[in-house]
């Protein structure tokens, strides 16, 4: 058995028995992406000197004797929307492509302070804006399941990583499913936290009110791990709540008694195929198995929240994305050649006696910004700040945001009536499994439909999960969703590590070039 | 129509963005069907309801106003497209807004 | 057709905590460029601002000081415009939920009649980076400092309770002299730490209706606030008068050419409750745990000076329309300098000084207790006014007590009878001519005379004495 085919948990067992040495382990993951990555893509960038560095300090410290922090020099893979410190932290744009922040992000500290061994950054859609991963300025991620499919985005290229046995662990985001949705699809576990319960410090920001850091793993026991890692309060995030980090680790293994298991019907219609449906219904039947109960609950408002969650997500990024400017970090576009272009239109407005034309003429430093922006956003991030930016514009405030925003409100009073009568909520993650690359980019409705499921719990902030719970007839992963109250991690975390140890979906592996 | 072409061209400039003739016709049939789909939300009945623009009910969070250093200059300047040593140039922006 | 002016200011104030609004940065924007500043400041992808509780206080003590009403709750919106002095492309500003609504400033127009000049609100909000405007060879090009980006802003809107120029300037005045009795800001035009915008309209007099205003900005002083009203009201005047319409735009006071120039609009983006600064919630107890920190103000101030020093409402008014010359003022008093002295010197001879050297009362070299020991010399008529002035200039020098600089330059004043009236006869023998003309009725001849009594005891006979002294000998032989 190669390590990699190990989880975190039995690879830290491992590490801690002396049985293997970190720069054993990480060299082995390194391998790896060497032999899959240029088929998979999952990665934009791998430092192995860096890596290798950090793991042999890890195993000085413990030939030391010295104590170690809880990961005991795990290798994890980094979602490229983190800021890493010195190194390039590119949110997959163009517009980022050389910038290198002068300082970790909260959870990258906590990372290095617990021993983890950064692998490098994975691939995603750009500024999180999308749910395959084809919106990446610089490469394409294929679902290692099947390579002629997308594995999910915006965290596309952080699931493949684990799916591929690339990495171990994998920190990553999710503002509308963007953790859950390329889970499911690449058949891992992915967790968003309750917003709040992770410091976003150093997150690249898509929509502040939806953004949450997550961990994506292979079993539900490693997500818990790196939950604990991460979660905290953190002073630099006004918006982290000072709440004590439970135990997940030792906690985990322990089953739920008389669990209370809600599944909602209206999830069950048209839209979503039956091979999902069926998979989610027989793991449900599992969950009784275990002496679950199982009730119907109502959430009214969920079919309003992909139209909730795409007003109230481009508004917030609309502000979010107006300081790439090209002022003072980022790309900036080539000054003169816009200078230029600028003054040929002008010739041509002089030529044609267009006054109107000439007095609506954009200055050059207006010019500059439009440029910068547009040659370095790609069409789907553009395509956002169009929706935000129009939501938000005169006369349009109170139809589309001010609505949105009392909209999202009823979508979280339908989840604390539900979490009075149940205690975790169940259903697919995804209307149908991994689809082909290329289906949906240019249907931009059609890819932010998919977020039907999974919108709702970033707009209500409380905590969500994918888990493998079967495999279409093609062979491609299906997720199962679990929903817990606010800072009820540790009640969805032994939700779901129970459901994983009556299954065995999540040992399944995909057949990789030349395995 | 739920919005035209000259309403994306007038956005794209609120947004600072520059479209070419073939993105705005994209966009405005993109945005179009988007926003037929947000009509969706006209069925809710909002009148009573606050809206939520903070995802967690916190408040009061304050910071103790320790003073802490500073980025050092040369770090600060290292990301910019374009700077002297002390400050970050732009184009010119006299008269400009 | 006669036109009346309607007003408003909107001033902008930075306070004077240690920190920025949302970030540890050093509130100092006038270092180095771009020394002060942190990714936060500089909103690099991944920042979270941080609201300063001691900006908070500073900002509710001003709303306080000016008679608003704190609300109970408030929070931050994002106000979205692109602009390279704007480091994230939105300030955070507060928009809908204000920290203070209400309050006023009573002021005295041309007639001398009181009139309440009222505020809508007070706001706070972080300030923009400066820029620099430069030519580079041909080209020219802009410099961004982001020191001052993130300094700690209130903004008080009022409302467009003024008609004329002399109004606003009241009310500017008045306001400056509260904010820096509350201890919140210089508040002070000349270095940027107040900032003021005018919106005016004109209407046909006794119309009740408001039309379009014009805002203005670039007024760098009290003064020019004034003058760029007045111009502005003119040139609307005309303008209507002219049948041309006033459109809603923005316009800058040049004042070299002493004219407004109509400037390019912002584009002014949207305004959305900002997610990531939480909600302010103060109770009752914390607004009046605030409000039991205000100290005297101003108004409360002259009128004890009134009462308790027997000063004119002017003088009262002028002493105390700054905390600093209102405490200097008290020192004195308490030196026991008479009230009237301590009030003439202070405003006459030391506070010119200061400005002349470009000094502030609170740093400069000359304390209370010296001021007051030259004064005391002076009542005591150790020394005369003139020498009193002479000293003066002196103290800004070193630390020498004042005593010391009158002995060394020999300022001391002669009183001595025996001493002065051998003097006198001096120069009674010598001006026979001015006795002579005394003798025919010209008084002038008496002040000739004593200048020459001062002149022949080099300034340091007592004038008083000289006067007596001569009077009585004249007397004797007229």
């Amino acid at each position: 058995m190669s390590l990699t085919d190990l989880s975190a948990v039995e690879l830290l067992d491992r590490l801690d028995a002396r049985h293997v040495t970190s720069t054993e382990v990480v060299q082995a993951f390194l391998d790896r992406i060497e032999r899959y990555d240029r088929r998979i893509g999952a990665f934009l960038r791998v430092d192995r000197e860096a890596a290798l560095d950090q793991a042999a300090a890890v195993d000085r410290k413990r030939q030391a004797g010295e104590a170690l922090g809880r990961l005991g020099g795990l290798p994890v893979a980094i979602k490229d929307l983190l800021a890493t410190q010195g190194e390039p932290t590119t949110c997959a744009s163009r517009m980022l492509e050389d910038f290198r922040p002068p300082y970790d992000a909260t959870v990258i500290a906590r990372l290095k302070a617990a021993d983890g061994v950064i692998l490098g950054k994975t691939n995603m859609d750009e500024f999180a804006m999308g749910g395959s991963t084809e919106n990446s300025a610089f490469r394409l991620t294929r679902n290692p399941w099947d390579t002629t499919r997308i594995p999910g985005g915006s965290s596309g290229g952080s699931a493949a990583a684990v799916a591929a046995a690339m990495a171990p662990l994998s920190v990553a985001s999710d503002t509308g499913g963007s953790i859950r949705a390329p889970a499911s699809w690449c058949g891992v576990v992915g967790l968003k936290p309750t917003y709040g319960r992770v410091s976003r410090y150093g997150l690249v920001a898509f929509a502040s009110s939806l953004d949450q850091i997550g961990p994506l793993a292979r079993t539900v026991e490693d997500a818990a791990l790196l939950l604990e890692v991460l979660a905290g309060h953190d002073p630099r995030d006004s918006t982290s709540v000072d709440r004590p980090v439970p135990n997940y680790t030792s906690s985990v293994g322990r089953p739920l008694e008389r669990l209370r298991l809600g599944i909602v019907p209206e999830l069950f219609g048209d839209g979503l195929d039956a091979e999902v449906a069926a998979a989610v219904r027989v793991a449900v039947d599992v969950y009784r198995s275990l002496g679950a109960t199982v009730q119907e609950v109502s959430l009214p408002h969920g079919k309003y929240a992909v139209a909730t969650y795409y007003i109230i997500a481009p508004c917030e990024a609309s502000s979010n994305l107006a300081r790439y400017d090209g002022v003072h970090y980022g790309y900036r576009t080539d000054a003169q050649k816009a200078a230029a272009r600028l003054e040929a239109e002008r010739k041509a407005l002089e030529q044609a006696g267009d006054r109107a034309g000439l007095d609506n003429l954009d200055t050059a430093l207006v010019r500059m910004y439009r440029q910068t922006r547009s040659e370095a956003f790609g069409p789907e991030v553009k395509r956002r700040i169009m929706l935000g930016t129009y939501a938000l514009s005169a006369g349009y405030y109170d139809a589309y945001y001010l609505k949105a925003m009392k909209v999202r409100r009823l979508v979280r009073e339908d989840f604390d009536r539900a979490f009075e009568q149940v205690d975790l909520i169940a259903g697919p993650v995804t209307p149908m499994p991994a689809y082909p690359i290329g289906e949906k980019v240019n249907d931009p409705l059609a890819m932010y439909l998919c977020d039907v499921y999974t919108a709702c719990t970033n707009l209500a902030g409380i905590a969500g999960l994918s888990i493998p719970c079967g495999f279409s007839s093609r062979g491609l992963p299906i997720g199962l969703h679990l929903q817990a109250p606010a800072f009820e991690e540790e009640r969805l975390l032994r939700g779901a590590a129970m459901y994983q140890r009556a299954t065995a979906w999540h040992t399944r592996r995909p057949s990789l070039d030349g395995e | 129509m739920p919005i035209s072409h000259q309403q994306v061209t007038r956005v794209s400039l609120l947004g600072r963005l520059l479209l070419s003739e073939e993105e705005t016709e994209t966009m405005t049939a993109q945005l179009g069907q988007i926003l037929t789909y947000m009509q969706l939300l006209d069925e809710v009945d909002t009148d009573q309801v606050e809206p939520m623009a903070h995802a967690v009910e916190v408040s009061d969070v304050f910071r103790g106003d320790q003073l802490a250093p500073s980025l050092a200059r040369d770090l600060a300047l290292a990301n910019a497209p374009q700077h002297d040593g002390e400050c970050y140039r732009v184009p010119a922006v006299l008269g400009d807004a | 057709m006669e036109f009346e002016a309607v007003i408003g200011l909107e001033i902008h104030i930075e306070l004077n905590c240690p920190t920025k609004l949302f970030c540890d940065c050093p509130n100092r924007p006038g270092d180095e460029p771009n020394r002060n500043t942190c990714p936060t400041c500089l909103w690099f992808p991944g920042a979270i601002p941080r609201l300063s509780q001691a900006a908070l206080e500073k900002a509710a003590l001003l709303c306080l000081g000016l008679g608003a009403e704190i609300q109970p709750r408030n929070a931050f919106d994002q106000k979205v415009y692109y602009y390279p002095d704007l480091p994230k492309g939105y300030q955070l500003s507060q928009a809908h939920l204000p920290l203070a609504r209400g309050g006023g400033i009573e002021i005295t127009d041309e007639n001398g009649k009181l009139k309440r000049a009222r505020i809508h609100h007070v706001h706070m909000e972080e300030d923009v980076a400066r820029l620099v405007h430069e030519i580079e060879g041909r080209t020219p090009i802009s410099l961004v400092d982001f020191n001052r980006a993130g300094v700690p802003l209130v903004e008080i809107v009022t409302e467009p309770d003024f008609s004329t120029p002399h109004e606003a300037i009241e009310f500017l005045k008045a306001l400056r002299a509260q904010v820096r009795y509350v201890g919140s800001s210089e508040c002070s035009m000349e270095n940027g730490t107040m900032r003021v915008d005018a919106n005016i309209s004109v209407r046909p007099r006794g119309a009740s209706e408001m039309n379009t205003k014009v805002e203005v900005k670039n007024m760098n002083s009290i003064r020019h606030v004034g003058d760029a009203i007045a111009h502005e009201i003119g040139r609307q005047s005309a303008s209507v008068q002219a049948g041309e319409a006033v459109t809603l735009h923005t316009r800058l006071w040049d004042p070299d050419k002493k004219v407004t120039l109509p400037m390019r609009a912002k584009f002014e983006g949207p305004c959305i409750p900002d997610p990531t600064v939480p909600t302010i919630e103060l109770s009752r107890e914390w607004i009046d745990d605030m409000r039991s920190r205000l100290p005297e103000m101003p108004a409360t101030r002259a009128a004890r000076f009134v009462a308790q020093y027997g000063l004119s409402g002017e003088e009262a008014a002028f002493l105390s329309s700054d905390p600093d010359t209102a405490g200097f003022f008290e020192a004195l008093t308490a030196e026991g300098i008479a009230p009237r002295m301590a009030m003439h010197w202070l405003a006459t001879q030391l506070l010119p000084a200061i400005k002349e050297r470009r000094q502030e009362l609170h740093n400069a070299p000359v304390t209370p207790g010296r001021f007051a020991a030259l004064l005391r010399m002076l009542s005591q008529d150790q020394i005369n006014a003139n020498a009193a002035r002479e000293v003066l200039l002196r103290l800004f020098d070193g630390d020498q007590p004042p005593a010391a600089i009158v002995d060394a330059c020999g300022f001391r004043q002669v009183s001595d009878p025996e001493a002065l009236g051998a003097l006198i006869d001096k120069v009674v023998d010598a001006e026979a001519a001015a006795v002579a003309d005394l003798r025919n009725g010209q008084g002038k001849a008496m002040g000739f005379l004593i200048g020459r009594v001062m002149q022949a005891s080099g300034g340091k006979a007592n004038p008083k004495i000289v006067r007596e002294l001569l009077g009585k000998k004249l007397e004797a032989i007229l």
